[in-house]
């Protein structure tokens, strides 16, 4: 539900989206070189002076609309598994990444799948991205298996080198436009003022013209 | 009617006037626009909302967070017409103002049992004393460090200050402070950014080594009372979330987690293994290690002087040697010399010179007897100088 409130400010008025993603994936799979690519347009290099790819950022203008996108890595290893949900909350999207050549890192995006499925429903906007293309040779998920599956959870599917800067743009770009219809629609839902109940005091930080017709605690309602 | 409609709205234009000009982060600045006339208003309307929340301070805490959220989002609604990034800042003064007078009634409130899960998690965190870096998979220096010692004390510093803090802005502050510092420390033993993995580890690493002061009731009155966006999005909304995860981490960690059998993780609860003496130990066999390098070097640093010392002997001996030589050859000329004197003056028929050569050989050799001595003496202090 707060994707609403946190990404959708104005969207009629021509204002800021912002949006939050998380990136999943196991350790190996490249996901820290993928967003680096993304956001920094580096890999592997030298002169990489950020210290960290847990948190990145990057503005977009998506058909004269801006967009602050807000990348948030999550920790992957099987101990901090409990933990998914305390991250998810409130995210607009969730890039799930695995490696071609492993089939393992497959699997685990499986599991992630329907982890977000179970809590965040069809508000979230899922990308299931094959990494390392470059390296097709040792390929180990086969393209029809991969596509097909995310078709089957209404998720879209698509193949990166973070190595050879390949897919990389198209697919947070796509995601972008994704997650802005998902806010224009919940934004129509709510003009509609189906429910115009006291706006709910968790986050209203954000005001808008419109009235605000977030009900408590019912996230799922407006899908 | 009409007339004090129209100047009612000029004040508004005027006070909005006045904080729009508002630098960020000015809080002395925010407060004087504050307390001036057009701005009455708003100021009357905090003054009234401090005195009802002093009033109900015995209010169940749930209660007296809803309202100091109603006031917030209200508050809000007087800026609407300013951009986003504006109403955040304005909404963090307003925030402090609020909160640094709130803080004695509701912090670690009567009606909930923030006080016994606050001992509950302190206690649960000595209790994990035993955990090393190297069982969270924190990156790690691995050679000796040097004095500046644990690479993540400043981010253990910066926790634990959290609770010296009133406004849940800034308590939300020292976990940023707390959070950049452990990219910092990350950096030290990797060249690669620190993805979640990384930081979450050494996150909980963190809070294990600093066990902060009242962590449960921090957190609760930070969510209770500060401004939702800044704890749910952006760089401080990450860092918060991570400080959530961390503590359930901690709240819920076992064996497999840190990569023990449950059995032998049941054995380090109950003291009976105490890594943390097998650690002291080996930081004594580390630091006898040390020095005994430390005395190699030394001891090799001797043996040079004792060499150095040997090739001066030496050099000095042959010195002596020569110049004895030389001497003997002096003499030897002198002898040939005074004995061709001898001859010369037998000619002339007197003897007694060459008794008088004799003496003079004993002379010189004492001489340089003499010279030897204080040298030895230095060259002897120099070896015991080494010694030392």
């Amino acid at each position: 539900m707060t994707s609403q409130r946190v990404g959708g400010r104005g969207a009629a008025t021509g204002t800021t989206y912002s949006f939050k993603v998380v990136l999943l994936g196991e350790g190996c799979v490249g996901k820290t070189s993928l967003v680096l690519r993304y956001c920094e347009n580096k890999f592997n290099d030298k002169h990489i002076t950020t210290l960290q790819a847990s948190f990145l950022t990057k503005k977009l203008n998506i058909t004269g609309k801006r967009v602050n996108l807000a990348i948030w890595d999550t920790a992957g290893q099987e101990r901090f598994h409990a933990l998914g949900p305390i991250y998810y909350r409130d995210s607009n999207g969730a890039v799930l990444v695995y490696d071609v050549t492993d089939e393992d890192s497959f699997q685990k995006v499986k599991n992630w799948v329907k982890e977000l499925r179970k809590m965040l429903g069809n508000d979230i906007c899922l990308c299931i991205v094959g990494n390392k293309i470059d390296l097709d040779k040792d390929r180990h998920v086969s393209v029809e298996d991969a596509e097909s599956y995310a078709e089957s959870v209404g998720a879209k599917h698509y193949h990166t080198s973070a190595k050879l800067n390949k897919g990389i743009e198209e697919l947070f770009l796509d995601l972008c436009k994704r997650m802005m219809e998902t806010a224009q629609a919940e934004e129509r839902a709510k003009g509609n003022g189906a429910s115009q109940s006291a706006a709910t005091r968790r986050g209203v930080q954000i005001v808008d013209d419109e009235p605000q017709a977030t009900p408590a605690g019912g996230c799922c309602s407006s899908g | 009617g009409g007339f004090f409609q129209i100047s009612s709205s000029e004040s508004h234009t005027k006070m909005l006037q006045a904080y729009q000009s508002l630098e960020p982060g000015d809080f002395p600045g925010f407060l004087k626009i504050l307390r001036s006339p057009p701005s009455q208003r708003l100021q009357s309307r905090c003054t009234a909302f401090l005195n009802t929340m002093k009033a109900y301070h015995d209010l169940p805490v749930q209660k007296q967070s809803d309202l100091v959220q109603d006031f917030y989002q209200s508050f809000a609604e007087h800026f609407r017409s300013f951009p986003e990034a504006q109403v955040t800042e304005i909404m963090e003064h307003v925030e402090k103002l609020i909160m640094t007078r709130l803080h004695k009634w509701v912090f670690c409130h009567d009606s909930c049992d923030d006080e016994q899960k606050d001992l509950a998690l302190q206690r649960r965190i000595r209790s994990l004393n035993w955990i090393t870096a190297q069982m969270l998979s924190v990156p790690f220096p691995n050679e000796k460090i040097p004095v500046t010692g644990d690479p993540f004390l400043t981010a253990i510093t910066a926790i634990i200050e959290m609770d010296a803090k009133r406004a849940p802005q800034d308590k939300l502050a020292c976990v940023s402070k707390c959070c950049q510092h452990i990219f910092e420390a990350l950096a030290v033993s990797s060249s690669e950014p620190a993805n979640a993995d990384d930081f979450l580890s050494g996150l909980v690493y963190v809070l294990l080594k600093a066990n902060p002061p009242r962590l449960h009731s921090n957190m609760q009155y930070m969510i209770r009372f500060g401004l939702p966006h800044s704890l749910m999005a952006g760089e401080t909304g990450y860092y918060f979330t991570n400080l959530s995860c961390a503590v359930a981490f901690i709240e819920k960690l076992d064996g497999p987690a840190l990569n023990l059998s449950p059995e032998d993780f049941e054995s380090y609860m109950r003291g009976q293994r105490a890594p943390s003496i097998a650690a002291k130990r080996h930081q004594v066999a580390r630091d006898t290690q040390s020095l005994l390098e430390e005395l190699q070097g030394r001891h090799q640093k001797l043996h040079q002087g004792v060499d150095d010392l040997s090739v001066q002997l030496q050099n000095w001996v042959q010195d002596v040697h020569s110049q004895i030589d030389e001497a003997t050859a002096q003499f030897t000329k002198a002898q040939v010399e005074i004995t061709a004197q001898a001859e010369v003056s037998q000619l002339a028929s007197d003897q007694g010179q060459h008794t008088e050569g004799d003496d003079e050989d004993h002379s010189a050799s004492a001489l340089h007897d003499h010279h030897g001595a204080p040298e030895d003496e230095r060259l002897y202090q120099d070896l015991h100088k080494n010694q030392q």
